[in-house]
């Protein structure tokens, strides 16, 4: 992801299916292919290329899980012994009833998970036939769990490293200014709670705004502002 | 398709060799092309091709269901191919029929020999094409702007398709056939195209024609179908480059 | 059609929002969404029009042709229309033939258009007893954010506004004009419940978790020509009565937006 920085970025190339990206002097990485002695590429995406290798980075994609990301979803079948949860990717995740916080013994499932909840998992196993199994017994910074208060709204996975920022900065910016708590899933789906709905709305807008503008530079110093012309707004609403 | 004998036949190029709409022989018509126009689908184009207006959606690589239609090996290609009601001279009756079934699949076809489908087992890969003016020539239509909602949902591909449909009027060969060319005239030949490996994905063809005029005809299709390409890649690079993305000349 | 799958918390959320007099999307509770509508989209229809509602999008079409007039109205045109929720317009909708969803929206659509008199039916017809003209509204979802009902209203009475009775096609003479015999301009609106609050043209997301819907379709005059209640809660009488006086401050300006869609002062 590119750094939030003053220095001179180099262009960033767009190049399509099919599109000549590299020859047989060079690697191919993610997103290209090779015919011959020449290297194409399989998206639409920007073009990188490092330490030889030619790598597309596609400019949309669905987020694919690896195994130790936080994920936020949606029960969206239950099953005998296991749920099935939609984590926002290609395959919902599969999540059994060992692998939760609870013991289940002979009770319902439902009356732990049902249809629409929302949990907090890690995503513990991904396979070669891309089945994915999340848990919410593992341990780690996260403390997993069933949601039940605050809102979600999802953005793109690949937009996640800029809500997040350099070591969490931009992230904790936001909390800090608008009182929110915040989880952000790397399946782009983000967790907001906090005492007042104003807040959580700008939280909100917030992360739209760094949505749609992930590309551009010095967004940090944009977010700042417009959380600093909110905050002075509210205090000028509290003195009227 | 024409009928042998039929009376009142228009001319339909006359003595300077100008086709009814002003065409010459191996010209196209006007196209325009717009890729993302759709929210909810997770690729999409709109093509307006002469007087055909197209519009693709695609959903997917996405889970496969129900379950007994999943391959367990790669992903599914659906393509299902469909035209409004208001689409056409004669209303046409909502719902499925023998000539959109039969396009459907050799569309889903076509698209299938550029996909990546072993990165996605048990998945499916959705794209729907939507006839909202029909004016000859859809189903090329139909793989242009299904090939560019695909590069736009971020689907692997070896290459984007291309396509053009080439037909036989007053015994003459000539690109790109509108309505009434393609009502009264002697053969039509739509073809899809891989330019990066010069695969045919699709042919198809309806009439009367020697060898040597489809030889000729073949060689004709590929020559519109690669204007056709470059105004797709076009398409895709103007909506995506902005201040700080660039694109190469291919 | 599939159900959506929308997570336990988002009611209470709107619910939340709501209590302050907002929606997600910044709208106040009785305000529509960015309204576009264009008409004389396809040129192959004999009327067209093409509406986005926030994200919602769709095509009305009108297609017209000779028909055999139905026995106790040997004198009238026929109108008749139909409601595709294309596989595009949302991973919810399956092909095939229409679902419940489709063919309730048809019939309101169609509802509000004939109860209001719009079309003159009564001046549709070609040969008194033996032929009329059948009006065909066909309407084609693209992009589905919620509230087809209005949607598709507001884009089949601007299609049907600015329709040309094709004629010449069917060897027909005719004098003065060939447009349709408008004498009613209704509008429809749709509002739902969810808890204690009434909003106005909901999103995707509001329709989902809404107790009950409720499309009013009002003429010129403010009289009431078709209303539709759904979903599986209920409205209280007052609650009725709110909505019918929220709909007296929205219906003009909806007009008005048909209105210069169709370039009628």
């Amino acid at each position: 992801m590119s750094e939030d920085n003053n220095e001179i970025k180099e262009k960033r190339v767009l190049v399509l299916p099919g599109e000549l990206v590299g020859n047989k002097s060079m690697k191919i990485g993610n997103g290209a292919y090779y015919v011959g002695n020449d290297i194409y590429s399989y998206y639409m995406g920007i073009k990188s290329i490092k330490n030889n290798y030619v790598n597309v980075i596609p400019l949309k994609s669905k987020y694919f899980p690896n195994v130790g990301d936080i994920v936020i979803g949606t029960i969206s079948e239950v099953a005998n012994s296991n749920w099935m949860v939609d984590i926002n990717s290609i395959y919902p995740a599969f999540l059994h009833v060992n692998d939760v916080p609870w013991k289940i013994g002979k009770k319902e499932l439902t009356e732990f998970l049902k249809m629409g909840d929302l949990v907090l998992a890690e995503v513990s196993h991904v396979d070669e036939t891309k089945h994915i199994t999340i848990s919410m017994t593992k341990m780690g910074k996260v403390e997993k769990k069933k949601i039940e208060s605050g809102i979600t709204i999802t953005i793109p996975a690949s937009k996640v490293p800029r809500v997040i920022g350099k070591s969490g900065s931009m992230i904790s910016m936001i909390k800090e200014y608008l009182n929110c708590r915040i989880i952000v899933g790397n399946n782009g789906v983000i967790w907001i709670d906090g005492k007042n709905i104003d807040e959580i709305s700008e939280a909100i807008h917030i992360i739209e705004i760094i949505d749609s503008q992930a590309q551009r530079n010095g967004l940090t110093d944009t977010i700042k502002n417009i959380l600093n012309n909110w905050k002075e707004q509210k205090m000028v609403k509290k003195n009227e | 398709m024409s009928s042998d004998g039929a009376i009142n036949v228009p001319k339909l190029i006359n003595e300077d060799g100008k086709r009814i709409d002003g065409r010459g022989l191996e010209e196209l018509r006007k196209i325009r092309m717009e890729v993302g126009i759709l929210k909810r689908a997770d690729g999409s184009s709109y093509v307006e091709w002469g007087e055909n207006k197209i519009i693709a959606a695609v959903y997917g690589p996405r889970e496969a269901k129900p379950k007994h239609m999943q391959n367990s090996l790669k992903a599914i290609v659906q393509c299902r191919y469909s035209m409004a009601p208001f689409s056409v001279d004669e209303r046409k009756r909502p719902g499925s029929d023998r000539r959109s079934v039969e396009i459907s699949k050799v569309l889903s076809e076509a698209f299938e020999s550029v996909l990546i489908l072993e990165q996605y087992p048990r998945a499916t890969i959705d794209i729907y094409v939507e006839v909202l003016q029909a004016n000859a020539g859809t189903r090329c239509a139909a793989i242009v702007a299904g090939s560019l909602a695909l590069a736009d949902a971020g689907v692997p591909m070896k290459d984007l398709i291309t396509a053009c449909a080439v037909g036989k009027i007053d015994g003459k060969i000539a690109l790109d056939l509108r309505k009434e060319e393609d009502n009264f005239g002697m053969a039509d030949l739509p073809f899809a195209f891989v330019p990066s490996t010069s695969q045919i994905a699709l042919l198809q063809m309806d009439g009367h024609m020697t060898e040597e005029e489809f030889k000729y005809s073949i060689d004709l299709a590929k020559k519109g179908a690669m204007q056709v390409y470059e105004m797709q890649k076009e398409a895709l690079k103007s909506k995506y480059k902005t201040d700080d993305i660039e694109t190469e000349n291919v | 059609m599939r159900e959506e799958i929308i997570d336990s918390m988002v009611k209470e959320k709107i619910i939340n929002f709501a209590k302050k007099g907002m929606r997600i999307d910044n709208r106040k509770l009785n305000e529509y969404r960015n309204i576009d509508l264009l008409t004389n989209i396809i040129t192959n229809a004999d009327g067209s029009a093409q509406i986005s509602l926030g994200d919602t999008s769709l095509i009305a079409g009108i297609k017209m042709e000779p028909a055999v007039p139905f026995p106790d109205t040997p004198n009238a045109g026929i109108l008749t229309t139909n409601v595709e929720l294309t596989p595009m317009a949302s991973p919810m909708f399956e092909g095939g033939p229409p679902s419940p969803e489709a063919v309730e929206i048809a019939r309101v659509v169609d509802r509000g258009i004939r109860e209001s008199k719009m079309v003159n039916t009564e001046k549709l017809a070609i040969v008194p007893g033996e032929k009329v003209w059948m009006v065909y509204i066909d309407i084609h979802v693209l992009d589905y954010d919620g509230n087809l009902f209005d949607a598709s209203f507001l884009a089949s009475v601007a299609a049907l506004m600015t329709t040309k009775i094709p004629y010449k096609k069917f060897n027909m003479q005719f004098s003065g004009s060939d447009t349709l015999p408008i004498d009613h301009l209704p509008v429809e609106s749709t509002y739902v419940k969810i808890g204690d609050f009434i909003s106005v043209d909901p999103t995707l997301e509001e329709e989902t978790i809404a107790d009950a819907r409720l499309t009013v379709g009002v003429d010129e005059n403010g009289d009431i020509r078709a209303m539709q209640k759904g979903g599986r809660g209920s409205f209280k009488t007052e609650e009725l009565y709110n909505i019918l006086e929220i709909n007296k401050n929205i219906h003009q300006s909806l007009r008005e937006k048909v209105k210069q869609a169709c370039g009628v002062q």
